[in-house]
């Protein structure tokens, strides 16, 4: 009686074959997951640029009292002073990368509050028949731009210390 | 024996059918398909943030000229703030115009994917057989392949001297 094992075979198009077929199965999963992440961002990218900017215009709108506006000389936010008519001021900042809402006694120190939207950058520029200009930029290139009218007249001041992206 | 492709026949006359040829059949085709059905799926999924990042834009400048135009009342002015002295120029005097734009409503007049189309009316405000102000009504409708979006602003204007209405004296 013959007790050797049978010796397995491999046949060598078949390995060639399945190497192929797993290889490219693999570059084609990577490029897809790349894709889609791709596609990901840049939806996320607009619907959080118009939220940023939709978040200040009404915040602009909306407001009670004085509105302060410091920015950079080429009209990068830096922070929006609006003060309530209960001794509390709504101080929204652009920092890392997000727009930040706090709510601080009038006067008193800063304080960044939370986050809110994200938006690499955010111009505010004056512009004609009493309204602002707001353009909110993501870190993709995205921008999206609105125009509010502020309750009340806004000043503008330039801000020494505001962080460029 | 002969090979082919295909198999080598046995002593038999049969065919033994080559299992390469098998796997070949069988997966490629598979395999092919799959890959047309994730392709399929990523320009689909590219095409609508496309056209969702379309719909934000169109809200925003919607809802900008909405506000521009009821701050100031002049579809020149906000004509020249959303898209530009040249798109306002273009369209001086018009109580109803169309603007070529590009997909994120930029004004594009030589490579123009979207379009807003913007009308103005007027109507004026009468009572007790005067006639004291006027509403002027402005309707902008933003129109690209994947959709559209419509809004309307009213700026009410006085006047600063009320006149009689000749209107309801020839009735």
């Amino acid at each position: 009686m013959d007790n050797k094992p049978k010796a397995i075979r491999i046949r060598l198009d078949s390995l060639i074959l399945m190497t192929v077929f797993a290889v490219t199965s693999f570059a084609l999963m990577w490029t897809a997951v790349s894709c889609f992440k791709r596609i990901r961002a840049a939806y996320e990218n607009s619907s959080e640029c118009l939220g940023a900017a939709r978040f200040a215009a009404n915040h602009l709108r909306s407001a009670e009292g004085d509105i302060s506006i410091y920015t950079a000389e080429n009209g990068l936010l830096d922070k929006i002073v609006i003060s309530r008519n209960d001794g509390y001021d709504d101080v929204i900042t652009l920092r890392s990368g997000s727009l930040w809402e706090a709510v601080v006694r009038d006067g008193s120190g800063e304080s960044l509050g939370e986050s809110i939207f994200s938006a690499d950058s955010v111009y505010i520029y004056s512009s004609g028949a009493g309204t602002v200009k707001i353009t909110a930029c993501s870190a993709s290139g995205q921008e999206m731009t609105v125009f509010a009218q502020p309750s009340s007249e806004p000043e503008f001041y330039i801000s020494e210390g505001v962080i460029y992206p | 024996m002969r090979r082919s492709v295909f198999g080598k026949p046995n002593t038999n006359g049969a065919i033994r059918i080559n299992p390469f040829f098998i796997e070949t059949a069988i997966i490629l085709p598979v395999f092919a398909l799959c890959c047309c059905a994730v392709l399929r799926t990523l320009a689909v999924a590219a095409q609508r943030a496309d056209n969702e990042r379309t719909y934000a834009a169109a809200v925003a400048c919607a809802e900008s000229w909405c506000e521009l135009f009821s701050a100031s009342g002049s579809t020149e002015l906000a004509a020249e703030e959303l898209f530009g002295n040249d798109a306002a120029k273009a369209n001086e005097d018009s109580m109803s115009f169309v603007i070529p734009c590009d997909g994120l409503f930029a004004y594009s007049p030589d490579n123009g994917t979207a379009a807003v189309y913007i009308t103005e009316s007027i109507e004026e405000c009468k009572g007790n057989g005067l006639i004291y102000s006027q509403l002027i009504t402005s309707d902008i409708s933003l129109v690209w392949e994947g959709g559209r979006v419509e809004q309307s602003a009213v700026y009410y204007s006085p006047y600063s001297v009320s006149f009689a209405d000749e209107s309801e004296g020839s009735e």
